[in-house]
């Protein structure tokens, strides 16, 4: 049969709305710059894209990842290699710079469709996934995309929404029921264990990203009062950015940790682009809102390089 | 008969031509094959040339889906013969000398219809294609003097084939688009580039759906072994990429705009020089006035386009083909 102008059902499954590169002409294939230039990933579920950004120049998009990518679902995360992961259902990886996809983790040991909310990378390449749908955090190795190699269900009656990991691979899962809003919660997992501790952190509703810096503060978003919360060790008395925050489901904090970029986002959507700020002061600094159009949504912040 | 004496006994129609100036294939012939009916067709052939592209003959034969050419610049057609469907049901091959419209019939295939075509410099005809009103998918190959069938592969798992090649030593590949199943465990899920090397029996996924995700027209493997292939969303993207042997990544990537080409309903072809690909969308994707493309190779530069405005009962394309070709 003569291939005619539908797409196949699997196409057709996706949703939103195509929002196509606007390429004038053939390009190389990266226009990233030097390794050493910081790249701002954001993920867009109706535009079905991640754009990439050099920072902290204030310009559009250099590029947008395309292929590979239906709805960008669930979280962007970004390895010591450099090497972008973007949840798309399954999670697909892409080299610094690289259009098409090098790397598939479609998670074929879990419940199928999987459902992917947060997700980071561990300082061995370790991809951990908080899998909403199934109530649990998958570790899979690094090279090893077939079957986890740690699992770690949540509380009972909760799922997980995102997920981080620190530098001595101690796993921090932020959990709460579904769906949104419920109290959120976070807990500390030993390397390579399923024995959690929870840590007395209350979230009025928990968000879709998680992070440790390298001082050991874990960062999170309390999505109900749009306030990104960072934790020292040992302590649940946050402190708080909030300067112009509606919302905070997804951030990324730069290599030398001293910007935090925030998807300025309510839960419902009508996105205000992405806010920069001073991660000391909490100071609003910036923003991005070129090639975010205001009724997407970011599902999806990540920075290369990452802070090692 | 020689297409110049032809020219004048057809509508010969001079085609508004876009050049951009970049050097493009100088004096090689693009075909169009087209269908103009269930069971009717034809395969306009264009002169390249510095002025730009003229239509210089129409072969009464076409439709039927792919055009490839050999290494003595022959044309490899199929009639149309199609079901209510839109499954072609025969394998039906045409030859041409260069520059005649008058055709050979090499050879006749029931319950087949190909996709995909290449001739090896042996003359051997390998296609892939599919068994009518069926998700069957085969590939075959058909050795002179007698193109007996030897049917290579036979699959159940509905892909789609996007291209063909074979290389100077025997190793075919076949691109494949989009299996419908087992989304997204199976390695083709969204596109895959298979091999049987050369002597044997045993199929490889020379490029899962990664690199060849989205796989929309070829691949052309080249005399180092690379492989050039088109990936494409409708709307969304179009890349040329480049894989060399052994690798699973492209070394190099042309990005087109996402219009006008026509994403995945694309067929492709690759001049001898190996600096250019050819391309037009085919099924609903290529009705009349459809451009053909000159691209140049590797930079994605379009040299040259022309619209393919003849015959005004052109239903579709099917296929495109460039002589001459690229033989690795």
């Amino acid at each position: 049969m003569i291939r005619l102008s539908f797409w196949p059902p699997v196409v057709l499954l996706m949703l939103g709305t195509f929002i196509g590169a606007q390429a004038a002409g053939p390009v190389k294939s990266d226009l990233t710059g030097a390794s050493n230039t910081s790249l701002l990933y954001v993920g867009l579920f109706n535009g079905q894209t991640v754009n990439v950004y050099r920072v902290p120049q204030n310009e559009g998009p250099i590029q947008q990842i395309l292929d590979g990518v239906s709805n960008i679902t669930g979280d962007l995360a970004v390895d010591k290699s450099q090497r972008l992961y973007a949840t798309s259902n399954a999670v697909m990886v892409y080299p610094r710079g690289g259009l098409v996809p090098a790397l598939r983790y479609n998670f074929a040991d879990q419940h199928q469709p999987p459902l992917v909310a947060g997700t980071a990378i561990g300082s061995d390449g370790t991809l951990y996934t908080a899998m909403y749908g199934d109530g649990l955090v998958a570790a899979y190795l690094r090279g090893t995309q077939q079957r986890a190699s740690l699992t770690i269900p949540t509380p009972s009656g909760t799922t997980a929404w995102a997920v981080a990991v620190d530098a001595q691979d101690n796993v921090y899962i932020e959990y709460a029921a579904a769906p949104y809003p419920s109290t959120g919660h976070i807990e500390k997992c030993a390397p390579g264990s399923t024995q959690c501790t929870d840590l007395g952190i209350t979230l009025n509703a928990a968000g879709n990203h998680l992070a440790v810096d390298l001082q050991g503060n874990l960062i999170a978003c309390d999505q109900l009062a749009a306030k990104i919360e960072i934790f020292p060790p040992g302590s649940n008395q946050p402190r708080v950015i909030s300067q112009g925050l509606v919302g905070c489901p997804n951030f990324a904090l730069n290599a030398s940790e001293d910007l935090l970029y925030v998807a300025n986002q309510p839960h419902d959507g009508n996105n205000h682009g992405v806010s920069i700020f001073d991660y000391a002061s909490g100071a609003l600094v910036g923003s991005i809102t070129a090639g975010i159009p205001s009724d997407d949504l970011i599902i999806g912040v990540a920075l290369s390089p990452v802070a090692h | 008969m020689k297409l110049p004496s032809m020219a004048a006994a057809i509508v010969s129609i001079s085609i508004v031509a876009l050049l951009s100036g970049v050097a493009v294939g100088q004096n090689s012939l693009v075909y169009v094959s087209f269908l103009t009916g269930l069971k009717s067709g034809g395969t306009n052939i264009y002169q390249i040339s510095q002025g730009g592209a003229q239509l210089v003959g129409t072969l009464d034969v076409g439709g039927g889906g792919p055009v490839a050419v050999d290494a003595q610049q022959n044309a490899y057609v199929i009639p149309a013969d199609w079901d209510s469907g839109l499954y072609q049901l025969t394998t039906n091959v045409y030859r041409y000398a260069p520059g005649s419209t008058q055709g050979t019939q090499l050879f006749k295939v029931d319950n087949l219809g190909a996709a995909a075509m290449t001739i090896g410099t042996d003359g051997t005809v390998y296609v892939a294609g599919s068994v009518p009103e069926s998700d069957t998918y085969v590939v075959a190959k058909f050795t002179p003097p007698a193109y007996t069938q030897q049917t290579l592969s036979i699959s159940q798992n509905p892909r789609y084939p996007t291209g063909i090649s074979v290389d100077a030593s025997g190793n075919l590949f076949v691109g494949w688009m989009d299996s419908f199943k087992n989304i997204p465990i199976d390695k083709c899920g969204t596109g895959c580039i298979t091999e049987l090397p050369a002597g044997q029996s045993k199929w490889v996924t020379r490029l899962q759906d990664l690199a060849a995700n989205a796989m929309a027209a070829g691949p052309f493997v080249t005399s180092d072994g690379s492989l050039i292939f088109w990936t494409g969303g409708d709307g969304r993207f179009n890349y040329i990429e480049t894989v060399p042997s052994g690798k699973t990544y492209p070394s190099s990537l042309a990005q087109l705009p996402p219009t006008p080409f026509g994403g995945k309903n694309i067929s492709l072809a690759y001049n001898a020089s190996g600096k250019q690909l050819w391309e037009t969308g085919v099924g609903f994707a290529g009705p009349l006035g459809t451009n053909v493309y000159g691209i140049n190779y590797p930079s994605g530069h379009t040299a040259i386009s022309f619209p393919v405005d003849s015959p005004s009962n052109l239903i579709f394309i099917t296929g495109i083909g460039v002589s001459p070709a690229n033989f690795p």
